[in-house]
């Protein structure tokens, strides 16, 4: 599919959104995993015995 | 331009590095099925240790080794626009490699050198072992200069220009390869050889573990940065579009290079030879490094965005779906990304001290190293072969549909192997075992997850015999390729205002040094400071 030359121009020069927002996700993701591995696995094992 | 030579040592790098791949499948997936303990009549600890370590060696030294190698010469011809410098001595680090391989294969393979793939001493392989190894290893320090003199020739010859991203990435990786093996091949040399040999009868363990460590975690980057080229160079263009920043590209590429060196004492976090502090700078290096990788993430998707824009995507997330998802190297790309999110959470795991004392020496480390390498590099190296084979061999692409459906039961495969593997991890199993033959309620309660490991290996294996097939076919393909040219994806605009330090490699070199010698000066001068107890440094 050709683009007008303008519309390129602009996809070209827009932020990009969608990888903002896929990244954000991402490191929620990451933040929330590693919080329920830290208080939800490690934590309740307590010490060695 | 004539870069037939490259194309014929890429030709016969990637032969040797396909083939061990291959071999080393099988194994793979004998061992999957021996460890599960559910089949009484494969047990076999001698036979298993041999196996995982001759898997190990072919996976992680000949596959990735040769790979590099031989895509490394093809990114320097073609990228620079001019003929490689001194193939006689490429060739000649080709041979020296290989027959190192051979070498190591033999006590390998006759079970005496069931050593795993890491050199930790007490475990003792047959001097053939460590000397092959070391062979395999010099010849890759050929590949290396050779690459750090083209790169030093073309930035003489084009002054004020910088270097194309995909060389740029090439040579950091070659300086890279040639810091990291420094500690091995210490340890090797001074260390294991002479003990192997019967030459000395004792050595440290501790200061063989600290050189290992030297080498373990930026190996991993040596591994990984042929991928993140793919990533960077091949996806944007595969993708129809471009690539969103080469500056970010370089700097992550340098990031990657002097950062992922003096971090490897996260491998150590429960050693006794160093101090709480070593173990502490190395951790927050490690955390450091994971910035360069978010860095690729962060561009990578950015490039695959502006594509599926420009194929007419809307919407935040629109995109994606107008990728063009048939393309080998656009969908290793996806799947290569999806694997490295949850590796890298597994990463971050290891990373974090209190969490790594969890999961250390479980089966959640071999079950990460899996899906970050296996996985996302692995993956990333098929693409490049798909992308590239046809273009070196001259034979056109046997099946489009056949590269993809071996991409996707890879990530099946690969899925259905670590994810378990993790969570046996969790639930206590320790790695380093041949198999589980005692009944108890713990071992009992993995047997589901071993399942699920079978078949992950089993879908595993099909693909790799499927890559295989798919090589050897386009390779003997009566039908020619016609576009044999190699073509890199451009940035949306040129690289401009770049420091001149990031592309020069003296100061690299400097800042590394610097680095090393803070991370590692005190910790390995220590040995030779302090009574080690009847266990002499070298063992002289």
């Amino acid at each position: 599919m050709s683009l007008p030359e303008e519309e390129k121009r602009r996809i070209l020069e827009s932020p990009p959104k969608g990888t903002w927002a896929l990244m954000l996700i991402v490191a929620a993701g990451m933040a929330a995993a590693w919080l329920f591995l830290y208080y939800g696995v490690f934590i309740p094992r307590g010490a060695v015995q | 331009m004539n870069d037939h030579q490259s194309r014929r040592l890429a030709l016969w790098n990637w032969t040797v590095a396909f083939a061990a791949f291959l071999f080393a499948s099988f194994l793979g997936f004998y061992q999957v099925v021996e460890r599960s303990g559910l089949f009484d009549f494969l047990e076999s600890p001698k036979g298993y240790f041999a196996s995982v370590s001759t898997h190990g060696v072919l996976m992680a030294y000949v596959l990735t080794t040769f790979f590099i190698m031989g895509f490394g010469y093809l990114t320097a011809t073609t990228s620079l626009k001019r003929p490689l410098w001194q193939p006689g001595l490429a060739w000649a680090g080709f041979f020296v490699s290989l027959i190192g391989t051979v070498l190591a294969a033999i006590p390998l393979l006759t079970g005496k050198a069931s050593v795993l793939y890491t050199f930790y001493p007490p475990i003792q392989a047959h001097a053939l072992f460590y000397i092959g190894a070391a062979l395999l290893v010099v010849g890759s320090w050929v590949w290396c200069a050779i690459m750090v003199v083209m790169a030093v020739q073309w930035h003489r010859d084009n002054p004020g220009r910088t270097l194309p991203l995909a060389m740029y990435a090439t040579v950091a990786n070659a300086l890279l390869w040639l810091w990291t093996s420094a500690g091995v091949a210490l340890e090797v040399v001074f260390q294991l050889i002479p003990w192997a040999l019967g030459w000395n009868d004792t050595l440290d363990p501790g200061l063989a573990r600290t050189l290992f460590a030297w080498t373990l975690h930026p190996i991993v980057y040596f591994w990984l940065i042929p991928a993140y080229i793919a990533l960077y160079c091949f996806v944007p263009r595969e993708a129809g579009g471009y690539l969103f920043s080469e500056e970010m590209a370089k700097f992550a590429f340098l990031g990657l290079l002097i950062f992922s060196l003096p971090i490897g004492f996260h491998h150590l976090y429960v050693d006794p030879e160093q101090g709480a502090g070593w173990k502490l700078w190395h951790g927050v290096g490690t955390f450091l490094v994971a910035v360069p990788t978010l860095v690729t993430g962060f561009t990578v998707l950015a490039s695959m965005e502006i594509a599926g824009r420009l194929n007419g995507g809307k919407g935040l997330f629109g995109w994606i779906g107008t990728l063009p998802w048939r393309n080998p190297m656009v969908l290793a790309a996806i799947l290569a990304l999806l694997m490295l999110i949850l590796g890298g959470f597994g990463g971050i795991v290891n990373a974090s001290y209190a969490l790594n004392t969890m999961i250390h020496n479980t089966a959640w480390v071999p079950g990460h190293f899996h899906l970050i390498f296996a996985g996302t590099t692995v993956i990333l190296y098929f693409a490049i072969a798909y992308h590239l084979w046809p273009k070196i061999t001259g034979r056109k692409l046997v099946s489009n549909t056949l590269a993809l459906i071996q991409l996707w039961t890879w990530f099946v495969g690969m899925t259905l192997l670590s994810t378990p593997w993790h969570v046996l991890g969790l639930l206590g199993q320790p790695r380093r075992i041949s198999g589980v033959t005692y009944n108890s309620l713990l071992t009992l309660a993995w047997q589901p997850y071993e399942l699920f490991m079978i078949m992950g290996g089993a879908v595993l294996l099909g693909s790799a015999v499927l890559f295989g097939v798919i090589l050897w076919r386009t390779w003997k393909n009566p039908e020619p390729e016609t576009d044999t040219g190699i073509a890199y994806a451009e940035p949306i605009h040129p690289p401009e205002g770049l420091p001149a330090w990031v592309e020069n490699i003296k100061t690299w070199n400097l800042v590394i040094l610097v680095l090393m010698l803070i991370s590692f000066g005190w910790p390995i001068a220590q040995f030779f400071f302090l009574k080690t107890y009847e266990s002499l440094p070298w063992g002289y």
